[in-house]
């Protein structure tokens, strides 16, 4: 391990503590993103462990002070309630789909002005070329010569709020294109892409150099080579329990035809999405970002940060999932202002990937 | 183990697993809440993740309490965060009670092991270093709060704390380290 690298790897545990505490800014949490995906040994969970465990020491004392009784109706309450998660837990899927997954996602709602004309041919289409269009995003991605590629991208927030909207508009697209992506709008007619505290600034930009890819993380470029990229992929890939879903148009098709595809691996909380031919952002206008609808997980779909495309051709951008994905139902890429929103109003949805 | 029971389905260990954490996640939820209401509402989600998240509890990383402290600890930092709301005791006498800095850590070892290498190690701090720690990790104070109050440069704030966590993260890595060791 060279002095760079040495450094970057003592960055990372100090964003780990900070983060084990909860005093990440939304840019610090970018940085530990893209620095995770280049030290993927790093058990993140680990500083986690160890306030939990100093937690434990500080609170036996207030336990034996009895300063911490659980109220007597808040434990009839959680008891009533659990059966109903236990089922999901048996099942990994909800024994009575609609109802439990209609609770689990309360009143949402989807609206999509649809400003961007639906392609006839089936395919992603963007025209960036024009303001509102234009994308532009700091994440993580990078080029990919072959589909065996990847790299870090960004971190996912919860999403709360509601933008309004009209549901139904969205659910119309959705029957038509996703049947799974389809029955969960039939089941959470409130769902919405919602957020609040927006965080999910954008990691890594990318440009080619040689052999190794520069990847610009929230403010500092670090050096993430290809092979790694390739590597990480395509061991997810080569496990049985990974789940390969493809790109397929949004609502509001880009101009450009867009593939690729979402490759994600439950156990390991880790997956990768790739695209070909999804235009490059100018990040100072517009920026991607990734939404990850996860029923069981939250009832208001994941932020999963925003991303950068920065060159043509075939990019990699690693998903990290800072919290635990339960069922993914779908992940969905909107076109935002710099930054990211916390509450999308799906104006710009170009692609979707619905879990079969 | 509890959790692992819930993870299989069994609804007979949710009264149990309550019964055992239920006052941990309660007292933590109070110190990490602006108001009652929101303290429950907290517990309530906690509790949630903690059946969802049943079958990733792996007894060879962690014991059940620090398992089930850790996934209280994220949903509490993560409202925190979405909320973007100052943590304030629900009342001076609460705060007083939590934060009391005369504590003997040794005290504190008996809830599991890792909590007892936690012990140890807050034993062999200096006592400002070990009320640092304490206000970060227990009480939830920003770094910034904590500097005002212990009358410690930011900087210190954060690098006692870091220092601290780092710290036991690596003696706790070397205890399941050598637990595996053991089973071979």
């Amino acid at each position: 391990m060279n002095d760079a690298s040495s450094e970057r790897r003592e960055r990372l545990e100090m964003l780990l503590a900070d983060e084990a505490v909860g005093h990440l800014s939304d840019e610090e949490r970018g940085e530990l993103n893209g620095l995770l995906a280049e030290f993927p040994d790093v058990d993140r969970e680990s500083y986690q462990r160890a306030a939990a465990a100093m937690d434990l020491a500080f609170a036996e004392k207030v336990m034996e002070a009895d300063l911490g009784q659980l109220p007597d109706s808040m434990r009839q309450s959680i008891l009533d309630a659990a059966p109903e998660y236990l089922k999901t837990v048996n099942n990994s899927k909800p024994a009575n789909g609609p109802e439990i997954l209609t609770k689990a996602v309360g009143s949402a709602r989807l609206a999509v002005p649809n400003r961007i004309p639906p392609s006839s041919n089936g395919s992603a289409k963007a025209n960036l070329n024009s303001g509102e269009s234009t994308v532009g995003l700091s994440s993580s991605n990078q080029n990919l010569d072959s589909d065996h590629q990847d790299e870090p991208v960004g971190q996912r927030t919860e999403l709360l709020g509601d933008s309004g909207g009209d549901p139904w508009k969205w659910l119309g697209w959705a029957v038509a294109t996703a049947a799974v992506f389809c029955l969960l709008l039939l089941n959470f007619p409130g769902l919405n892409f919602s957020g609040l505290n927006f965080s999910g600034q954008g990691f890594l930009g990318q440009g080619q150099q040689g052999d190794d890819t520069t990847v610009a993380i929230a403010g500092g470029d670090l050096l993430v080579t290809e092979a790694s990229f390739q590597q990480r992929r395509s061991e997810l890939l080569g496990r049985p329990s990974t789940k390969q879903i493809a790109w397929t148009p949004g609502p509001t098709p880009l101009d450009a035809e867009v593939s690729g595809d979402v490759v994600w691996n439950q156990a390991e909380q880790a997956g990768y999405m790739t695209f070909d031919g999804l235009p490059v952002n100018d990040p100072s206008v517009q920026q991607y970002q990734l939404w990850i609808i996860d029923p069981q997980r939250d009832q208001h779909p994941i932020d999963g940060g925003v991303f950068d495309i920065k060159t043509d051709g075939k990019v990699v951008v690693p998903i990290d999932a800072k919290l635990e994905v339960l069922d993914p139902k779908a992940f969905a890429i909107t076109i935002e202002k710099p930054g990211g929103v916390v509450v999308s109003d799906q104006s710009q949805l170009p692609l979707l990937a619905p879990v079969e | 183990m509890l959790l692992q029971r819930i993870a299989a389905g069994d609804a007979s260990a949710v009264a149990l697993c309550l019964q055992q954490y239920g006052n941990l996640v309660w007292s933590t939820a109070r110190r990490w809440s602006a108001s009652s209401s929101d303290a429950e509402d907290a517990v309530q989600e906690i509790f949630i993740d903690l059946w969802k998240c049943a079958g990733r509890f792996d007894p060879e990383v962690a014991s059940e309490s620090t398992f089930v402290m850790m996934i209280a600890r994220r949903r509490l930092i993560d409202r925190r965060r979405r909320r973007q709301i100052a943590t304030e005791p629900l009342d001076d006498s609460n705060r007083e009670d939590c934060a009391s800095g005369d504590r003997d850590p040794g005290e504190f070892a008996e809830m599991c092991e890792e909590a007892a290498v936690a012990s140890e190690l807050l034993s062999e701090l200096r006592e400002d270093e070990r009320k640092v720690l304490e206000l970060s990790v227990h009480e939830g104070l920003s770094h910034q709060e904590i500097s005002n109050r212990v009358g410690m440069p930011l900087g210190s704030v954060k690098t006692n704390i870091r220092r601290g966590l780092g710290r036991l993260r690596d003696r706790l890595t070397r205890l399941t380290a050598g637990a595996m060791r053991d089973q071979l």
